[in-house]
């Protein structure tokens, strides 16, 4: 009855005051005013997506069915680069270490990460100052860090060798021993865990401190406190760390490449570090076969979506989200 | 002496038994100075560029290295005890592998005709004596030796280098020893495959350096990878594709 008369009330109001075409006129106006601004206003970021991201996209699509060695127009091949993906040894050889170098390398840059979060989260005010002294060595460069890499982990005189070396432990020849490439890279890529630190040590502040009162207040320890109340608060975080840095991973490039097949390495090179991003490039930029590189940046795309796919699906069990979150 | 590859540019020989013992050559040199990983790290280590290079901080003992090197080390350690001489053969003579950039012109370009002009314009033995001249001048000014260039002309390497200044001992015999090694190139023949060969050939030796394979074994597998290039190049080649 309530939703009858109110009905009622509206036409009636409507009759007392009809919207006479100019008004109208002038509302349309306002509004295509108001869209031309918007995407005027959008319009750097279109333009930029369009040419910058939306374009090569197409393109790259275009040119993984083609032949294309830069110099001689395109030629249409079918799905031949695709079928050529799976003839290739090589390929195989650089999903293998990647996907190897991504299991190991994640989940202990998450777990450092955390501990480092945690650790800082209890430091009182000079948290900000370990905040920042985690964070600078993220602005570090890419290659920096790989020629930092080979000199740290030099087999002979490298920091890292040398500190095993007062436990009595002889280093292994991590810039050479294909054994000990791709760990040294892992351990490598903790230099940059700053980020990641960052958002977890946000996530941890975040953390009501109600429920740790109510935890101690049932008699919850130190470890059923982080488990029961820390963990699953800040799970949302440590998702996000698991995901990006699982897609980071399965691109990794640039330390690996400047290490073992960079500028200082002109026919140097170590299979172990091969990922499949540096024969990509490889491929496109040392052969001009920049068809097939596409195909090979396509294949990524997928398995790269495929994880994350399946990291979703696991996260439903594993993450909590809090509907509101607590100020 | 084999070749790496057949003069007309389409036959891998990488698994030739010449060309296993020449790579089981090269890797007793490092072998003899506590193998590759050893040599390696000290290479890394050491400031290749600088006055703390590996020669001058005698961490090493020998290296085969490239000819532009002689003048890194004449720059930044003048006076480390140094001595330079070519790789030889069994037989005592002296052989270098040659090797640089070409210029290509497109088939479909505007204007080959001209292309052509500038490329032989580029490479002539009067712009290579201007280019040396030009060298010696930005060398005297920084007091230094003018050391030579190799220029993939033959008149114009013979015209420079009776230009060379002298460095005094031990760089005059470095010299020397370049344009010895000079007059005794081989190049790989011109092939459509040139990239993928030359990956396929150091990945086979860094294999080997690696650990991860015998001579024989790595020249077998790279032997497979770059005919398969070879095949593939000219096959699209030849379909003028």
């Amino acid at each position: 009855m309530r939703g009858q008369s109110s009905t009622a009330a509206t036409d009636a109001v409507a009759a007392l005051d009809p919207i006479s075409p100019d008004r109208e006129r002038r509302q349309r106006a306002a509004r295509r005013r108001n869209v031309l601004s918007a995407l005027l206003f959008l319009s750097p970021w279109i333009v930029g997506f369009a040419v910058f991201t939306a374009w090569p996209l197409i393109y790259s699509a275009y040119l993984s069915l083609t032949d294309y060695d830069v110099i001689n127009d395109p030629a249409f091949v079918g799905f031949e680069n695709y079928a050529h993906l799976f003839e290739d040894p090589k390929i195989a050889l650089a999903l293998t270490n990647t996907l190897l170098f991504t299991a190991v390398q994640v989940p202990l840059y998450v777990v450092v990460s955390l501990v480092l979060a945690l650790l800082i989260n209890q430091a009182g005010r000079g948290s900000g100052f370990f905040r920042t002294m985690f964070f600078l060595p993220k602005m570090t460069p890419p290659v920096a860090v790989g020629i930092l890499f080979l000199l740290l982990f030099n087999g002979q005189n490298g920091l890292i060798n040398t500190v095993l070396g007062w436990f009595g432990l002889a280093g292994p020849s991590w810039t050479t021993d294909p054994a000990w490439v791709k760990p040294g890279l892992v351990l490598m890529s903790l230099w940059t865990v700053g980020a990641s630190v960052i958002i977890l040590l946000a996530a941890l502040q975040n953390v009501p401190m109600e429920l740790y009162e109510s935890a101690r207040l049932d008699g919850a320890g130190f470890w059923r406190q982080s488990f029961s109340v820390t963990l699953p608060m800040i799970s949302p975080a440590i998702f996000f760390v698991v995901v990006v840095n699982t897609i980071a991973g399965l691109q990794t490039f640039d330390e690996a490449y400047t290490a073992f097949f960079g500028a200082g390495n002109t026919t140097y090179s170590n299979d172990a570090a091969l990922f499949y991003v540096i024969y990509l490039f490889q491929q496109a930029f040392q052969f001009l076969h920049m068809g097939y590189a596409s195909a090979m940046a396509w294949v990524l795309f997928v398995v790269i979506m495929a994880v994350t796919a399946v990291q979703l699906i696991v996260s439903r069990r594993l993450v909590y989200y809090e509907g509101e979150a607590p100020r | 002496m084999a070749d790496l590859i057949s003069e007309d540019g389409t036959t891998a020989q990488l698994d030739s038994p010449e060309v296993v013992e020449a790579l089981e050559w090269a890797v007793s040199i490092y072998d003899a100075q506590g193998g590759f990983s050893a040599v390696k790290s000290y290479r890394d280590a050491a400031d290749f560029f600088g006055a703390g290079n590996q020669f001058a901080t005698s961490v090493l003992g020998a290296m085969p290295m490239e000819q532009w090197y002689v003048n890194v080390l004449n720059d930044v350690s003048p006076d480390a005890p140094m001595a330079f001489d070519t790789v030889r053969g069994r037989d005592g003579e002296t052989l270098a592998f040659a090797a640089g950039s070409a210029w290509a012109i497109p088939s479909g370009a505007d204007n080959p005709g001209a292309a052509c002009r500038w490329a032989r314009v580029m490479t002539s033995t009067d712009a290579w004596e201007a280019a040396a001249q030009a060298r010696i001048s930005a060398r005297e000014e920084e007091g230094k030796p003018f050391t030579g260039i190799l220029t993939g002309n033959a008149d114009a390497d013979e015209l420079i280098q009776g230009m060379v200044t002298s460095g005094g001992e031990p760089w005059d015999t470095a010299v020397a020893k370049m344009y010895e090694a000079n007059d005794a190139t081989f190049a790989l023949p011109a092939n459509p495959a040139d990239a993928e060969f030359k990956s396929a050939m150091q990945d086979a030796v860094n294999s080997v350096l690696n650990g991860q394979a015998t001579p024989q074994e790595a020249l077998a597998s790279a032997q497979q990878t770059a005919q398969k290039a070879l095949d593939d190049a000219w096959a699209k080649l030849d379909g003028g594709d």
